[in-house]
């Protein structure tokens, strides 16, 4: 036990300056390169009239962050997921939840076309939720649905559904420019008042996932171990799925549709 | 059933797919952004017709379209049942496998490299593409039976897994590469690989024709054979059949019917997982009957969803390839929970 945290510490310790690493020359090169020092300074005296500051300050540091706390989401929900379902092809991109956001993201443009950036955001929350809902829902359903392989392929598959059903709703509403705009114009442009809005989902979508993580191991070693331990499955089951669909929702909601890491 | 009577039942089966593709034809030629009777529809046709609006809208917009359509339909749907045939997998779709994004990749590439291919769009060059497309279909195959195999054999979900895998590394590549274009080629490519058929040409038909020519006879006279390959690996020896060969043989011919028609439509996903099964309810799992049949039913499939996509979201289009999708994706999830 000793070792592994030792172990333990030692990964993060390692993790953690390769990543100031990756920040520093994700911040310092860009189309125009800023040197370190002004770097610095941007930090300890903003200066709103220089430049090279105000770069810093509304494109690169959002964008560093944005991709830091997506990356984060996408790789703590992929890992619940995977325990969860014991199943190492789940991931968050492959069960319809991207696609969920597209299909309700699609659905509002249409009938609320008013709704505030913020209002939408909550909906594509939602959106996520239903995605991942219709599939293992339908997963459920299916003799041996619940294998990696079948769950993979259902997912995929009704991802593709959801996608023709949000595009041909676009292109009969005549929004599909909206949409794309939506969608596409992200990482590059990251809103910082966006990062700061979605803090305290993300706080509440990683206390929920450091809360189950344990029931989580227990679990992944089959449902009738975890009884034996004392462990309520449904509930913890339905933590790990809120905590899920709270930090996909928001990655999505931040960045489109690239969902990669997980 | 003895044997005739399987017969007469193709035929029949045969003669009114074959009138309600003509009906559908018919919808798809007289309707559109303005009407056209039938009348002069024929008048048109025969040359009788001085109007040259009508010409023109006939035969430069919609014939094409029509019989873009239409093959582009028929070589999916008999790829398709050669593909689960070869396969032994009822799940076995030339899109889901990734073969359509593999042409597609190949063709993009060409694009890139010969840039005047997309702004002349003379025949030569659509010939050119259709060709490169079977390149990369092959391609796609022999990689996807290499990583599907396990221990010697063939896992029928494992193929449609590795197929979705092989599929989205390929339309990525495909995406950086068309990113590296200028906008004006770009936005031809997109057009192009999200499955239409509204640009349709005369070239494309040109290029279309003699693979179809070339390859569906090939593969409805060795259809007898698709009946033998069902039977297990050890009778299909002892009956004197050459596996793998006959196996390349069918595979390269399939393969080559779907590149062309990605070449012309792009991906058109869906038809070939359900044509075929649609056919095995209507005529028997012989192949010689279903093949045929399941050609016809992909006609069908490919004129429906244009004429939907086309007439329902009017003034827009929607790609032909996203309504059967919107269609599709049901069937499939049904077949998937019969499949064992």
């Amino acid at each position: 036990m000793r070792s592994i945290i030792k172990k333990y510490a030692i990964i993060i310790l390692i993790v953690l300056i390769l990543l100031v690493i990756t920040m520093a020359v994700s911040i310092v090169y860009g189309s125009k390169s800023i040197i370190l020092s002004t770097v610095w300074e941007a930090f300890i005296r903003y200066d709103t009239e220089d430049m090279d500051h105000l770069i810093i300050h509304t494109s690169r540091l959002p964008r560093v962050l944005g991709a830091l706390l997506i990356g984060a989401f996408m790789a703590v929900s992929g890992a619940l997921m995977q325990g969860m379902t014991r199943n190492y092809l789940a991931s968050p991109s492959i069960m319809g939840v991207a696609d969920g956001s597209v299909f309700v993201i699609t659905l509002c443009m249409i009938f609320l076309p008013d709704a505030a950036p913020m209002t939408l955001i909550l909906y594509s929350l939602a959106g996520s939720a239903l995605g991942a809902l219709l599939v293992f829902s339908i997963a459920r359903l299916l003799p041996d649905g619940m294998t990696p392989l079948t769950l993979a392929i259902l997912g995929t598959i009704l991802g593709t559904f959801l996608n023709g059903i949000s595009q041909a709703m676009a292109t009969y509403f005549q929004i599909s420019q909206n949409m794309s705009f939506w969608y596409n114009a992200r990482l590059h442009q990251m809103d910082p008042t966006l990062i700061k809005w979605t803090v305290p989902f993300a706080i509440a979508g990683l206390f929920l996932a450091i809360y189950v993580s344990k029931a989580i191991t227990a679990i992944s070693f089959g449902d009738e171990v975890a009884q034996g331990l004392g462990i309520k499955i449904t509930a913890m089951k339905s933590l790990t799925i809120l905590s899920v669909v709270i930090l996909t929702g928001i990655s999505v909601a931040m960045q489109g549709k690239l969902l990669l890491s997980a | 059933m003895n044997k005739r009577n399987y017969r007469s039942r193709f035929i029949l089966t045969f003669f009114l797919s074959a009138c309600l593709a003509i009906f559908v034809m018919y919808l798809s030629v007289t309707n559109g952004t303005f009407d056209i009777t039938a009348l002069e529809v024929i008048r048109t046709l025969l040359g009788l017709d001085s109007a040259s609006d009508h010409t023109l809208v006939i035969f430069e917009f919609r014939l094409p379209r029509i019989l873009i359509g239409a093959m582009v339909g028929f070589a999916l749907g008999i790829a398709g049942t050669v593909l689960q045939g070869l396969t032994r997998n009822p799940l076995a779709d030339p899109g889901i496998l990734g073969i359509h994004a593999a042409a597609g990749l190949s063709i993009v590439i060409y694009m890139f490299v010969v840039k005047e291919a997309i702004k002349s769009a003379g025949w030569l060059s659509v010939l050119n593409m259709t060709f490169f497309g079977w390149i990369g279909g092959v391609a796609a195959t022999a990689f996807l039976i290499l990583f599907s195999r396990q221990q010697g054999r063939v896992n029928p979900r494992m193929l449609i897994l590795v197929g979705i895998a092989l599929n989205s590394g390929f339309s990525a590549l495909t995406l950086y590469i068309s990113l590296k274009m200028n906008p004006q080629d770009f936005e031809m490519a997109t057009v192009w690989m999200s499955g239409s058929i509204y640009s349709a040409s005369w070239a494309q038909i040109t290029a279309i024709l003699p693979w179809i020519i070339c390859f569906v006879p090939i593969l409805i006279w060795r259809s007898s054979i698709l009946n033998v390959l069902q039977l297990d690996e050890i009778s299909t020896m002892g009956i004197g059949v050459n596996l793998e060969r006959e196996r390349r043989i069918l595979l390269i011919c399939s393969v080559a019917l779907v590149s062309a028609s990605v070449a012309v439509s792009g991906s058109i996903g869906f038809v070939g997982l359900i044509a075929p099964h649609i056919a095995r309810r209507l005529v028997s799992i012989h192949y010689q009957y279903s093949l045929p049949i399941s050609g016809m039913i992909g006609m069908l499939m490919v004129l429906t969803g244009d004429f939907i996509g086309k007439t329902i979201f009017s003034p827009a289009e929607l790609p032909a390839g996203i309504v059967i999708a919107i269609i599709g994706v049901p069937y499939f999830v049904y077949l998937l929970a019969r499949s064992r």
